[in-house]
């Protein structure tokens, strides 16, 4: 359901029926495109300014901030900036916590989702609500009693504590997704299986879980992004800078010279370079998994 | 046998034990989110009723509506709920407009244009940066004499422009960058919402003799209704929650006008004022506000699409 | 293909996840203790140990960002010599933060930073920093200096120098704007600000706004210079901890903050102090209002900028009337304390050893010269302290001048923000010096340090 949204592409065939083409269509055709063009690079300055300035030496970036020439071209920033923000702790740190989160949050998200979606009670309903209303509460308000609970469980400062805060933060809005797909499956899906003797689970393994494709797509890229991009979070609870996340580790070396733009931008660069690299191949299904998680809330 | 399972008292037990099974797949995700939400919501409640500097060793001692009476004595509280309320604001206006002016250019796929998959994919670009590496990044463009904005500027014959330490226009330009960030997701959902409108209601329109306007006001903006909800909705709970992107650019200066309630509450919670109750005072506030805001959008948009 | 790249990508990431498991860089510091025991192993030139001792790893909450470049080399000193000891550097990023969470969490690093602030007392308070009274160093430390971080009778902290105010010049923007030598006096200064201004295309003074340390010190020196020739050491800062000090009766005051407000660059009140640094080398500004902790890269810019270091002075900012002798703005520098939280007992007896270590002074040195301070060890010998030469030409007039206590010393936290974000105001001119002098009265009456 909602993969359809997406590949009916009724704008194709919509527009142009209505089109007669003459010379004043054509101009302002033209002239549509141009501001949208100007606009779409106007918005890139801020990307392309960083990435070329990652390979050039401060004074440059300052001299000539829209210019990349070979003479001005280099790369020691990057060992430098691989040095100062410990890069490979940090991109561990940070791949660790993004890969286990989303594993948690899928399987148990999934799990919830398929006993709210195909159970018909009361009580799950009520469930269902307190979910959505966990949804809304922000995170930076309650920073400080997190940290407390997880000195309380003897987790504080270790990857563990960020990770189940960020699963705990994240399944709210992956049971939503989950429920909300599984709704719209057809009930005979199971019956018959029920009838086979299937256990409930098997019938959650078996039947639903290859089904999930597209809504685990959209939750994996929704709660990716948000875990590889946490700042606030690895700042107070995973709070070492021999063991920060790459958000942390950028900041905290920028922290120290705000002046080395190079050292920065590169930074910013390798902070950002693996979701950047990810996005460039399956930008296909980060868009899509983007739009089928928003519209059908 | 398979006959049975309709019958009625078969059916209540394995109704029953259906439930029982649910009940249990729910437990991992329940105790997880109980663990780490519920309580420490909980706790920040408590915390917000007592005076505590947040230490253990320290007793909590009651003081019941203090910590929130104390709330609008604090330093630059009425420029703080004045920005905020501006940020909020001015980002969801501007995030929801801008994606919806570039969603409907982005939408048109007749021949003669360019690549869409590919300009698409450039304006959902940016949010895929952190909020932390956007405030850096822009602060650093917003530089008052090295930054590429009043290099360029100067290039052209400007004068310098200063971005950070104007009142009025440091609301704006921490706006910016946020709808720089915001505005990928936004354009996303509503190219979806624009899709999914069925392509008869344009030509039956059309037929009908509307004309452009027409068809944008009487068509487009009704049927994409719930695009519109959706993003109004999570566009300023964002902008609410928002932190460190406009506290590394503005560092809420020039005076309160442009620190944000979540900055407050940091400020309170961790910067060693010993007024964590006053920090958890704030957050209630916090929580209440987007839980308020998100009601009301519900109520009010949704009823709006009724109309339609 | 183009579907293996991402594959590849995410196994390249699992891979670099499990190869990288027994790094121990996860979790649990030192509080578990990774203690990995080297037993296949023999040691040949053990020094003092018999058996190869269990690895312990300790915390350090000490190194600031104006020494951070010589901290590998300081580190790999000490455990060159101590092999079954492991520093590792925490809380570089926003410490205020750091050390807060740390508190919350009963748990603070082995080493660490305090100050005279509310936090570091609730450290002691807590029970969480140790007493160092009984320590052989502090022999070496002037009196002064360990009174100033004593706290009920406990010393809970060993500083590492005296930290003073200066004005930072480029002389060969002076001489551009007609002036041979760098201004002595208030007036002075606002005349050379005001030559600056009008002959050259220099910035006349510029001032790292984003530390509050730093934007404080620009009314910090008009304040003391106004009040404290009339009331004697001592008083100012006595009336500061008790709340006492009403700004808005120091007109005077007021009037020269706005006087020299207008001459500040734009951008001062977010500057960083790299950034100032940054902008003294580029040139763009030509007196700059600075701790001594960044004399070293004040200095160097200076030079490149100025084309000689002839051509760098430091001076004692003045803000003093013509004749007056000047008051400067001076502090203990940041103090490093011991932690008392139980650990295992190596764990304890590293900490110790780190410690003492850490203030010989072959070992001091290199924090020492990396910022170019002067030094409160009195074991330093001459040798061993590197001095920038324009720091060592003010270093007497330093000794000579009075003094009142940097605020960081007197304030509470609640006043920081709200008088610094007004003096941030004042200079950026967003606000006038009167209403900010009101808002500091203001908060100063309610927020102070005196009990109850």
């Amino acid at each position: 359901m909602a993969k359809n949204n997406l590949n009916q592409i009724p704008g194709a065939t919509t527009h142009k029926s209505n089109r007669i083409g003459g010379v004043s269509e054509l101009a302002s055709k033209i002239f549509g495109e141009f501001i949208l063009v100007v606009f779409s690079l106007l918005i890139w300055i801020p990307i392309y300014y960083f990435v070329i300035g990652a390979f050039k030496e401060r004074g440059d970036i300052v001299k000539y901030p829209l210019l990349l020439t070979p003479e001005l071209f280099t790369l020691d920033n990057f060992g430098a900036a691989i040095d100062k923000m410990n890069f490979f702790a940090a991109l561990k740190n940070t791949g660790t916590i993004t890969i286990v989160t989303l594993v948690i949050v899928v399987a148990f998200g999934s799990l919830a989702g398929f006993a709210l979606s195909r159970i018909d009670h009361k009580a799950f309903r009520i469930y269902f609500a307190v979910i959505i209303a966990l949804m809304v509460v922000p995170f930076i308000g309650v920073i400080i009693a997190l940290i407390k609970q997880t000195v309380s469980m003897k987790i504080y400062n270790s990857l563990w504590a960020n990770i189940l805060i960020q699963a705990a933060w994240n399944l709210p809005f992956s049971i939503f997704l989950y429920t909300g797909f599984m709704r719209a499956l057809p009930k005979e899906l199971e019956e018959a299986a029920y009838v086979d003797g299937c256990s409930m689970f098997r019938v959650y393994f078996n039947i639903f879980l290859p089904l999930l494709a597209p809504v685990t797509a959209t939750c994996l890229i929704r709660t990716g992004i948000g875990v590889w991009n946490d700042f606030l979070l690895s700042l107070t609870v995973l709070n070492d800078s021999y063991t920060p996340t790459l958000m942390v580790a950028v900041q905290s070396f920028f922290g120290e010279r705000t002046s080395e733009y190079g050292l920065a931008f590169t930074g910013i660069l390798l902070a950002s370079i693996p979701i950047m690299i990810l996005f460039i191949f399956l930008q296909k299904y980060f868009i899509k998994g983007i739009a089928a998680g928003a519209v059908k809330g | 046998m398979e006959k049975a399972i309709h019958k009625k008292p078969k059916h209540t037990r394995f109704e029953r034990n259906r439930l029982l099974t649910g009940i249990l797949f729910l437990v991992p995700s329940t105790i997880i989110c109980f663990l780490f939400v519920v309580l420490p919501v909980l706790n920040v409640i408590k915390y917000s009723f007592n005076e505590w500097p947040g230490i253990d060793t320290v007793p909590m001692k009651f003081v019941g509506f203090d910590n929130y009476a104390a709330v609008p004595k604090t330093q630059g509280f009425g420029e703080m709920i004045v920005s905020t309320i501006t940020f909020a604001l001015g980002v969801t206006i501007l995030t929801v407009l801008v994606s919806f002016i570039v969603a409907m250019a982005l939408d048109k796929r007749d021949k003669g244009r360019i690549n869409r998959n590919l300009m698409r994919s450039m304006w959902f670009f940016p949010c895929l940066l952190g909020h932390a590496v956007v405030g850096i990044l822009w602060r650093i463009m917003y530089h008052y004499s090295n930054g590429v904005i009043n290099k360029t500027i100067v290039q052209l014959g400007g004068k310098p422009v200063n971005w950070l330490e104007t009142r009025v226009l440091t609301n704006f330009s921490i706006i910016v960058p946020t709808v720089w960030v915001l505005m990928g997701m936004t354009i996303v959902i509503f190219l979806a919402g624009l899709q999914s409108i069925p392509t008869e209601l344009y030509e039956a329109s059309t037929i009908d003799g509307a004309n452009k306007s027409q068809v944008r006001r009487f068509i487009t903006i009704p049927m994409m209704a719930p695009s519109i909800t959706i993003n109004v909705l999570t566009t300023s709970i964002a902008a609410f929650k928002m932190y460190e992107l406009p506290w590394f650019i503005s560092l809420g200066l020039p005076g309160y006008s442009t620190r944000l309630l979540t900055q407050r509450i940091y400020f309170f919670g961790f910067e060693n004022t010993g007024q964590m109750g006053i920090g958890a005072a704030l957050s209630m506030i916090l929580i209440l506000t987007i839980t308020l805001i998100s009601l009301l959008q519900f109520v009010f948009l949704r009823k709006r699409e009724d109309i339609f | 293909m183009k579907k293996f790249i991402p594959l590849f990508l995410v196994l390249v990431m699992a891979i670099a996840l499990f190869a990288g498991c027994d790094g121990g860089t996860t979790t649990g510091q030192t509080t578990t203790g990774q203690t990995t025991t080297k037993s296949g192993e023999t040691t040949t030139e053990g020094t003092t140990t018999d058996a190869p001792r269990e690895k312990v790893t300790i915390e350090a909450f000490m190194v600031g960002d104006d020494w951070v470049d010589e901290w590998p080399a300081f580190k790999a000193k000490f455990e060159s010599e101590y092999d079954w000891i492991e520093v590792i550097e925490v809380g570089t990023g926003p410490e205020a933060g750091f050390l807060q969470s740390r508190i919350a969490a009963n748990d603070i690093p082995d080493i660490v930073s305090v100050d005279n602030t509310e936090v570091s007392y609730q450290a002691l308070d807590a029970g969480l920093i140790q007493d160092l009274s009984d320590k052989e160093v502090t022999k070496n430390i002037p009196q002064a200096y360990l009174d100033a971080f004593t706290r009920d009778g406990k010393i809970f902290g060993l500083t590492q120098g005296a930290a003073f105010t200066c004005l930072y010049v480029n002389m060969a923007a002076l001489k551009e704007a007609g002036w041979d030598a760098p201004p002595a006096d208030f007036e002075e200064l606002l005349a050379v600000c005001q030559d600056l201004k009008d002959k050259t295309a220099y910035a006349p003074l510029t001032v790292a706004g984003d530390k509050t340390t730093t934007a404080w010190m620009v009314y910090e020196g008009i304040i003391a210079n106004e009040v404290s020739p009339d009331w004697g050491a001592g008083v100012y800062e006595e009336k500061f901890l008790a709340g006492e000090i009403n700004f808005t009766e120091h007109t005077a005051a007021t009037e020269k903050f706005n006087k020299i407000a207008p001459f500040f660059m734009p951008g001062s009140a977010t500057n960083k102090e790299d950034d100032v640094t940054a902008l003294m080398t580029d040139g763009a500004a030509a007196m700059a209002i600075a701790g001594n902790w960044t004399a070293k890269g004040l200095v160097e810019g200076i030079t490149e900028a100025a084309g000689s270091e002839e051509d760098v002075a430091v001076i004692l900012v003045p803000f003093n009337d013509p004749g007056e002798q000047v008051w400067i703005s001076i502090s203990p520098e940041t103090a490093w304390g011991l932690s008392a939280v139980d650990e295992d007992d190596n764990i304890e007896e590293a900490r110790e050893i780190y410690f003492n270590w850490i203030m010989q002074p072959e070992n001091f040195k290199f924090v020492q010269n990396a910022r170019g301070t002067v030094p409160v060890l009195t074991t330093l010998t001459e040798d061993q302290i590197v001095l920038p030469e324009p720091i060592k030409a003010v270093v007497p007039a330093m000794n000579d001048a009075p003094f009142v206590l940097m605020g960081f010393n007197l304030w509470t936290e609640v006043f920081r923000d709200a008088a610094c974000t007004a003096i941030r105001d004042v200079i950026s001119g967003n606000m006038t010096a009167e209403n900010a002098v009101k808002v500091m009265s203001d908060t100063l009456a309610t927020s102070n340090r005196s009990e109850g």
